[in-house]
């Protein structure tokens, strides 16, 4: 599965940040053509990324379009894709209809590329409805991920943010549980306050436990916060090399059964120490032995 | 023409200056003895203090063609320079040389006099409008450009004789001794007026705030001095912070100050005892504050830092991260405030800053410094005194002298702004030789000079962005495209002065560049 | 394309371009830029190239520049076209 650590959304219509993206090196951009820009403006935006997406190094991260809902410009929008692009974003997502929608028409235009069901899709949930529906949203076609909004579902219900997060805990758990479930992966949302690094690395640790896979960052100084808040400790890389260690003799041994330190190794913990060896190897803290 | 280290070509002589051409950073050595100024006599029943600054220009015996100098540590807040020049302009004095530290915008209102050849000749660095104007070859002789310390080297060695020096002081004696330090328009150290004092033949102290003798502390004292006036105001204190003195905010920037701390950490120099020039500039206030965070977790004490102070030095030093500072320019209240009040905090000369012709200076005894540049090229050369079309639109500042000074030279550019490559095939004018820097730090990559192959080793394997300069320059054209490069004439506007007085580099004027009226 | 209103593109901020199109006789230019001496000719080719990928041959063109790289003035010169002309 994909490092998503880290997910930067680039206004789609401002060149200085398009151009600059790479540099701060994270796991997915976001090219926003949605909520960054102006009805007035998409047009020009989409002429802007579409040409960003063919003459800018736009760095070695996963490339994705944040693209308007069907029937609102998102049509236009995926005609741009390239083959740069892994995913689009597709916001507001409130049953898997709308994202079976949009699977048709991204067949139209991945046809003529030779890229027949390549482009993924992560389903923006920023509802109740959708928080709902998050089990079958994230069985829909090419749906990779499930990505959670929270300023507009905590508008949806008519509740207020709280730096606590009482108000998100339910839909951000529901995410994680219907994603999991699915075998994809569950993203979290954006920490508005991009002047508090130190808030946004405790409430990214928080995330993290919660199961969430990642997060969207506003703001290029977010990117290596985000990064470090995921960057497994010196104990838990130690614990992941012995599971792998074990794992590996036992596959050498025949054996069936593998045990750790008296404990059953089975399939939930070598994902694991799987994922943690993978994070470590992402942040530049795994040396091999 | 003689081709000097750098590959310029550098004429014998221009406007009746014979140039020396640029040898290696350290090979042009000093074979004089200091110059010095007419030994006086004022005695006890004299009086230095005028009644205006016509007075005193009379009295100090100003005539046409003279050399008149300034210190610049108001920066745009200056209003010294102005003033004077208006006085002088008004007593029918002309074809002066100014001889400043350094110019800013709101001395654009010297472009007057330059029209009308009260001021015909200048030696010392230009910014903005008057370099524009500079740039149009429409001085009598070209800008001559120096550093900090080879400005000082030059008052010494009476390659840059003054005859009427102007100290601008915050507080002041009638007997002369002053200060920058307290006042209402307080700005910190006199640094660089200070080896003006020992050399001009005159030496008029301008304050805003006379008070009752002795004023102390001595930055400059009365044995210097000649004259004193007092005038309504020597500026406002609150123009020296310009956008030099803010901390960048833009993301890329920030990543630039980010990879230099990297740097500074697999270097090795980091470690008690350490030393290093903190300056102004966005990037260089955002490496400042990230060393002063370094230095707090690794627990590093600096034996000293050379500023160019902020308050993100000062609060280093507050915090017992750094047991000295030597200031030559307060760049906020916070830094005027601790030299006043912390012994460790101490106001030095840009002479003991940075002259190379002295019995060491402080750069020499600094670990590392960061700089900034308008263009590099593939031989590491900066260039900091022209854009890459031609005009002359900065001075040299301290660039030069801590470039050779600092065992680890920084500098710290994007790799293009706008549509123009920074890192280039070869710089439109050299200030810093390449011999001197030692890393490029640009927002995609990290280059070191291939000089210093330890440095290389030992940032094998530590993930940093590592590319050679070519591939920067490379990549910077494949961004921004290859621009056209500017069609120079012969006339020769400036003389870019190394640190030791050879020329590393002359200034032609662009072809067709009229200054526009 | 043929140009049959005004419209504009783009801004005139740091890192872009503002591309402003009229209907006119052949092709009409004038640009604005930072540091003529060393871009003004790219420009123009630049913006030549994106006009005749996309067959315009009589417009004026207006182009206030602010550092906007390649990719960037080609995309204002498109959107302008886009929101100026028909197809022909």
């Amino acid at each position: 599965m994909k490092l998503r650590r880290s997910r930067l959304f680039i206004p789609g219509n401002n060149p200085r940040m398009i151009q600059t993206a790479k540099v701060f090196r994270p796991d997915m951009i976001i090219l926003d053509l949605e909520d960054a820009v102006g009805p007035a403006n998409k047009d020009e935006a989409r002429i802007l990324v579409k040409n960003a997406l063919r003459h800018v190094d736009l760095g070695c991260g996963e490339i994705s379009i944040r693209v308007n809902p069907v029937g609102e410009g998102g049509e236009e929008d995926i005609r741009i894709i390239n083959e740069k692009v892994s995913a689009i974003v597709m916001p507001k997502v409130e049953s898997a209809k709308d994202v079976e929608e949009m699977a048709n028409a991204l067949q139209g235009i991945e046809d003529p590329m030779d890229r027949l069901g390549e482009i993924e899709i992560i389903a923006t949930i920023e509802s109740a409805r959708g928080v709902l529906n998050a089990p079958d949203i994230a069985r829909a076609p090419r749906v990779s991920a499930l990505a959670f909004g929270a300023e507009d579902y905590t508008k949806d219900i008519g509740g207020e943010r709280t730096k606590e997060g009482y108000e998100t805990l339910f839909a951000r758990s529901m995410i994680v549980a219907a994603a999991k479930a699915a075998g994809i992966q569950a993203l979290d949302t954006v920490y508005s306050d991009v002047k508090d690094l130190e808030g946004l690395y405790e409430d990214t640790v928080r995330s993290r436990k919660m199961g969430f896979d990642g997060r969207s960052a506003i703001h290029p100084s977010q990117v290596d916060v985000i990064h470090r808040a995921y960057t497994p400790s010196p104990e838990e890389i130690e614990w992941s090399k012995q599971v792998i260690g074990a794992l590996e003799e036992g596959k050498k041994a025949g054996t069936g059964a593998v045990s750790l330190n008296g404990k059953m190794i089975d399939k939930p913990v070598a994902k694991r120490a799987e994922r943690i060896i993978t994070l470590a190897k992402a942040a530049g803290v795994f040396k091999e032995e | 023409m003689v081709l000097n280290a750098v590959g310029r070509e550098i004429p014998e002589e221009v406007a009746g200056r014979r140039l020396i051409p640029f040898a290696g950073a350290f090979k042009t050595l000093p074979h004089r003895r200091k110059a010095a100024p007419p030994i006086k006599h004022i005695g006890r029943d004299d009086k230095k203090l005028v009644r205006s600054l016509e007075e005193a220009i009379r009295k100090a015996g100003l005539k046409n063609g003279m050399t008149i100098s300034f210190h610049h540590h108001l920066r745009n807040g200056d209003g010294v320079i102005n003033q004077v020049v208006d006085t002088i302009a008004s007593m029918g004095i002309r074809d002066l040389r100014l001889a400043q530290v350094a110019l800013f915008p709101v001395h654009e209102p010297l472009i007057e006099h330059l029209k009308k050849g009260v001021i015909t000749r200048i030696e010392g660095s230009i910014n903005g409008p008057v370099g524009l104007y500079a740039s149009a070859g429409k001085l009598k002789a070209p800008v001559v450009l120096r550093s900090h310390g080879g400005r000082t080297r030059a008052v010494e060695a009476d390659d840059l004789h003054v005859d009427v020096a102007f100290v601008g002081a915050s507080m002041a004696d009638e007997y002369g001794n002053c200060n920058g330090m307290y006042g209402p328009s307080a700005f910190g150290p006199l640094s660089y007026s200070m080896i003006d004092a020992q050399y001009a033949d005159k030496v008029i102290c301008v304050t805003d705030n006379l008070v009752e003798y002795p004023a102390t502390p001595l930055s400059i004292d009365q044995s210097h001095v000649d004259y004193v006036v007092e005038v309504d105001s020597i500026g406002d204190p609150k123009g020296i912070e310009s956008g030099t003195t803010k901390i960048t905010s833009s993301p890329t920037r920030l990543k630039i100050a980010q990879y230099v701390i990297d740097v500074l950490r697999y270097s090795g120099l980091v470690k008690d005892g350490f030393s290093f020039q903190a300056g102004a500039g966005g990037i260089s206030l955002a490496v400042v504050k990230y060393l002063g965070d370094m230095l707090e977790e690794e627990d590093v004490v600096a034996s000293f830092a050379m500023g160019g102070t902020t308050k993100f030095l000062t609060d280093i030093f507050e915090k017992g991260y750094i047991k000295k500072i030597f200031d030559a320019q307060a760049f906020d209240l916070a830094s005027i405030d601790s030299l006043r009040n912390n012994p460790d905090h101490v106001e030095v000369s840009a002479y003991m800053y940075a002259n190379p012709h002295t019995r060491g200076a402080i750069v020499n005894r600094v670990d590392t410094g960061f700089l900034g540049a308008t263009e590099v090229d593939l031989d590491f050369n900066v260039n900091v005194n022209t854009h890459s079309d031609g005009m002359m639109l900065h001075g040299t500042g301290g660039h030069s002298d801590v470039a050779a000074g600092s065992k680890l030279t920084f500098v710290t550019v994007p790799l293009y702004r706008g549509r123009l490559p920074i890192i280039v095939d070869k710089v439109t004018n050299v200030t810093t030789p390449g011999e001197s820097i030692d890393v490029i730090a640009t927002d995609v990559g990290i280059a070191v000079n291939p000089n210093r192959k330890d440095l290389m080793e030992k940032l094998e394997g530590t993930g940093l962005p590592i590319r050679t300069i070519d591939e920067l320059y490379e990549e910077a054209l494949s961004i921004t495209g290859k621009p056209e490069k500017p069609e120079f004439e012969d006339e020769i506007v400036g003389i870019i002065e190394y640190r030791d007085g050879s020329t590393i580099d002359v200034i032609h004027k662009v072809k067709g560049y009229e200054y526009p009226e | 394309m043929k140009i049959v209103q005004p419209a504009s593109a783009g801004k005139y901020g740091r890192d872009d371009a503002l591309v402003e199109i009229q209907p006119g006789r052949g092709i009409d230019m004038e640009i604005k830029c930072s540091a003529p001496s060393l871009v003004m000719k790219n420009i123009e080719r630049e913006v030549l190239e994106a006009l005749d990928e996309m067959e315009v041959r009589d417009a004026k063109v207006s182009v206030s520049e602010k550092g906007a790289l390649p990719w960037v003035l080609k995309s204002r010169v498109e959107a302008a076209v886009m929101r100026a002309g028909v197809n022909d």
